[in-house]
């Protein structure tokens, strides 16, 4: 397994997809923190270094579905996933070694982008408002979730022989959970009234009343949505990004990340372990 | 005789479509093992298994006489390098890094031997050529390098002429032949080209539809290769008297062409056939190749 890991890591650092990855991870984090800094200069928002320091989950998503079928369906592509299974190593480390080289990747351009905003945001923007605390346990949250993220992929791309195919399922999976993620997040943030004016005939003003909203759910089927916004990628994504101000329950992200990592990781390795390889 | 890989009963079963049926196969210590069939005959399949990335539906192999059922499975498939169907390369390394990354993932010490192993298969002058810009020769010899990491005994070669010129060709035989001699390597390799093959192996498998019509060595098949003198002459009648005269065996290819088998001296055939009024006009030496004998064993029509 330490050998499996050694040759991936060099394999790693020499893709050009990882260091394409970099490359789009540094450009996005300075965008982002100039694009802010434009923003506050120009029509005096009161935008600060918080508004686009978590922003990079949401991406994440994205640009891990791209590295990951990319990355390891080369090792399909080109075959060299043939090499160590001849050599004789248990399917299981192969899975898990690229299991552990993605997430490593997923680190890398988390940090990436940690480091290059605060570098560039911090002198534009300003300190940080959010508590060191808080904003530990989001990124904190926001790692574990990449690597969910990065189980489902190498799921994926490990089990679908065909690069193309894969890499195409990974792109359209990230963004149907993002979209997922944000179908949930409006239906819970539907009001539970709304302000509607009534007027009679012949009087000039209006009477504004509270209205209950229809589309307010409740029940158990309001437990279901918090329970999808809160396990699902999608949303959390979407929640750690935006910073949700309900700050009690962001311990369940990361556990239902490990949770979500722990099952595709073992689905994943049961069935590639059975799978046969061309 | 010791073996490096045997098979027993192997069987390999997609769904109701039966890819291997029974295979008994014997890969002799030392040899170049020519795997030959037509396509879809099982060749690729049965080299799938052994190289575990298919797990067999009945029966069992043994490399180095351990059972693919046996956990020690792996450590002797430490002892093998295969290519199977397509070189298995990163594209968008060189030759060096493609045999770093390899030598790591088989736990070698250093990257001392890696000049040696690109000198060995001819592409120590590669530098930083991206493998992806290399030739298919090229891209070929570097899988056989990757394979050869860490100094396996038995080599697994499936189709490694495939597509190549001849310069190519020539190339891989020779590479072949020098890792068999030199260096010991047992080597199971399969080829659709005959003739190619015809000079390499010391031992043949055949296979059609998934079983094993044949194993036999070069020397056997050499011996049941009768050699011939095909001759061209201008009256076969008087050449078939004669030659019913001297109780030899002989076939009759055209009103002027034949074969005639079992002749010691070729002058006083022609003596006595000039004496009876025809004359020689054409003569060569005719043998059964490895194309004829695979082309009866497998009942003709075959594209091998």
């Amino acid at each position: 397994m330490r050998n499996l890991l050694s040759a991936g890591l060099m394999r790693l650092r020499k893709s050009q997809v990882f260091w394409f990855g970099e490359v789009v991870i540094v450009g996005f984090s300075i965008f982002m923190a100039v694009n802010i800094y434009i923003d506050k200069r120009m029509q005096g928002s009161t935008n600060v270094f918080d508004d686009g320091f978590f922003n990079y989950i949401v991406f994440m998503g994205i640009i891990l579905a791209v590295f990951c079928m990319l990355f390891l369906g080369n090792e399909h592509g080109d075959g060299t996933i043939r090499n160590k299974i001849t050599f004789g190593y248990p399917r299981y480390q192969i899975y898990l070694s690229y299991l552990i080289e993605c997430c490593i990747a997923a680190f890398v351009f988390s940090m990436t982008y940690i480091i290059m905003y605060t570098a560039v945001g911090l002198p534009l923007l300003g300190a940080m408002q959010t508590s060191l605390i808080k904003a530990v346990l989001i990124c904190f949250s926001g790692m574990i979730l990449a690597f969910a993220y990065v189980s489902i992929y190498t799921l994926i791309a490990l089990l679908n022989h065909n690069k193309a195919v894969a890499a195409v399922s990974g792109v359209v999976l990230a963004f149907v959970l993002l979209f997922i993620g944000i179908s949930i997040r409006l239906k819970l943030e539907e009001p539970v009234t709304f302000d509607a004016v009534y007027v009679t005939e012949g009087e000039d003003r209006g009477e504004v009343k509270a209205v209950e909203n229809d589309g307010y759910i409740t029940g158990v089927k309001r437990a279901v949505y918090e329970f999808l916004d809160e396990s699902l990628p999608g949303g959390q994504s979407i929640a750690l990004s935006g910073m949700v101000e309900n700050s009690a329950c962001t311990w369940k992200y990361p556990a239902y990340s490990m949770l979500l990592l722990i099952l595709t990781s073992g689905i994943g390795i049961v069935i590639f372990t059975r799978k046969d390889l061309k | 005789m010791e073996y490096v890989l045997t098979t027993n009963a192997l069987g390999k079963q997609y769904r109701h479509f039966k890819a291997l049926h029974q295979i008994f196969m014997h890969v002799p210590k030392g040899s170049i093992y020519g795997f030959v069939g037509k396509n879809g005959a099982g060749k690729t399949t049965l080299i799938r298994l052994i190289c575990g990335l298919q797990e067999p539906t009945s029966g069992e192999y043994k490399i180095y006489g351990v059972s693919n059922s046996q956990k020690e499975i792996a450590d002797s498939r430490k002892r093998m390098g295969a290519v199977v169907e397509n070189p298995s390369i990163y594209m968008d390394m060189s030759a060096e890094d493609n045999l770093k990354v390899q030598y790591r993932m088989i736990g070698m010490p250093s990257y001392d031997d890696i000049p040696e192993l690109l000198q060995l298969v001819g592409l120590s002058n590669t530098g930083k050529k991206k493998a992806k810009n290399f030739s298919l020769g090229m891209r070929q010899r570097l899988g056989i390098a990757i394979a050869l990491a860490g100094n396996p005994d038995f080599l697994v070669l499936d189709e490694p002429a495939n597509g190549l010129d001849p310069q190519g060709v020539i190339e891989i035989r020779e590479l072949i032949l020098k890792l068999n001699r030199e260096k010991q390597i047992t080597v199971l390799i399969s080829s659709h080209i005959l003739d190619e093959l015809a000079k390499l192996a010391t031992d043949y498998g055949f296979i059609d539809q998934g079983q094993i019509v044949k194993e036999i060595s070069a020397k056997a098949l050499k011996a049941s290769c009768r050699k011939c003198i095909r001759v061209t002459v201008t009256d076969a009648k008087a050449m078939c008297q004669l030659l019913d005269e001297k109780n030899l065996e002989y076939s009759i290819i055209s009103d002027s062409e034949a074969d005639i088998y079992g002749v010691n001296n070729i002058s006083k055939l022609s003596i006595a056939l000039a004496e009876r009024g025809c004359e020689i006009t054409a003569l060569h030496e005719h043998g059964e190749t490895l194309e004829n004998y695979y082309m009866n064993l497998i009942g003709g029509g075959a594209d091998a």
